[in-house]
């Protein structure tokens, strides 16, 4: 893996505060791995342009922007390097990952996760999008 | 890094353990829900699978299946309800007897969860 292509931010958006904390802990077993939490897709629309992380991980139902439609606002600002997201849900039957592929998912991470795999369910997911 | 795991293993259990104390508060909250229901405002249907999400998304990610189960019955069938402008009756009937269901399941996982000894090497619940 080249410097480049190492996964260094992760920013992790999700209304739920013991799901943030959870994944904030799970991805801080990952060494020289920053990351950020936003509380809502509008949080995030916000603090992406200054952080711009190498990585987005989006809940997918979430009160007011979902995250299908913050993917959607992230891919219409052309300011924005078109950064990777992966939805992480429950609705993650074979047909609806294929509907949040279409939407420009990069991946998609099913909801209840072993908080003890989910750093290498997320390494593989970064790997497996091209940044190996 | 056995230190960080065991660190986080601890750091989930104390969540575990606010996350049904909550519950209970959420219970109160389903049935101020199903209260609307019965006199006609479909509005809380969203509301109820909003709720119910929350509840079976945390509750499964804690390791309490049970009460993640029973949260996603109620979310489902309220995600079904969506657009339905009269509260069907019988919809509402079936809400309140998942809602006691998963009442039960948090009294259940409470009372065992309290008896558990917890240590860093203690299982999730």
């Amino acid at each position: 893996m080249t410097d480049r292509n190492q996964l260094r931010t992760v920013l992790y958006v999700d209304d739920e505060p013991d799901i943030r904390e959870i994944v904030e802990m799970a991805l801080g077993l990952i060494g020289n791995l920053a990351v950020s939490t936003c509380a809502s897709g509008e949080q995030a629309l916000k603090v992406i342009p200054t952080l711009k992380p190498d990585l987005v991980l989006l809940d997918v139902m979430m009160p007011a922007m979902d995250g299908p439609t913050a993917l959607g606002r992230m891919r219409a600002d052309t300011t924005l390097p078109v950064i990777p997201v992966i939805f992480v849900t429950a609705k993650a039957m074979p047909q609806e990952i294929a509907h949040f592929r279409e939407l420009g998912a990069a991946w998609v991470i099913a909801k209840p996760f072993d908080p003890m795999e989910l750093g290498k369910q997320v390494l593989m997911a970064w790997e497996g999008i091209g940044h190996q | 890094m056995i230190e960080k795991r065991a660190a986080m293993r601890e750091q989930i259990n104390q969540l575990a353990a606010k996350f049904l104390q909550r519950c209970s508060q959420d219970v109160g909250s389903l049935r101020v829900l199903l209260e609307r229901l019965r006199i006609g405002d479909a509005a809380a249907f969203k509301e109820l699978e909003y709720l119910a999400h929350r509840l079976s998304g945390t509750g499964a990610l804690l390791g309490f299946e049970s009460i993640g189960t029973c949260a996603a019955a109620i979310e489902r069938l309220a995600e079904a309800q969506a657009g339905n402008t009269t509260p069907d009756q019988k919809v509402t009937e079936r809400l309140t007897e998942y809602t006691a269901r998963l009442e039960e399941e948090i009294g259940l996982r409470g009372r065992s969860y309290e008896s558990l000894k917890l240590s860093e090497s203690s299982p999730l619940p």
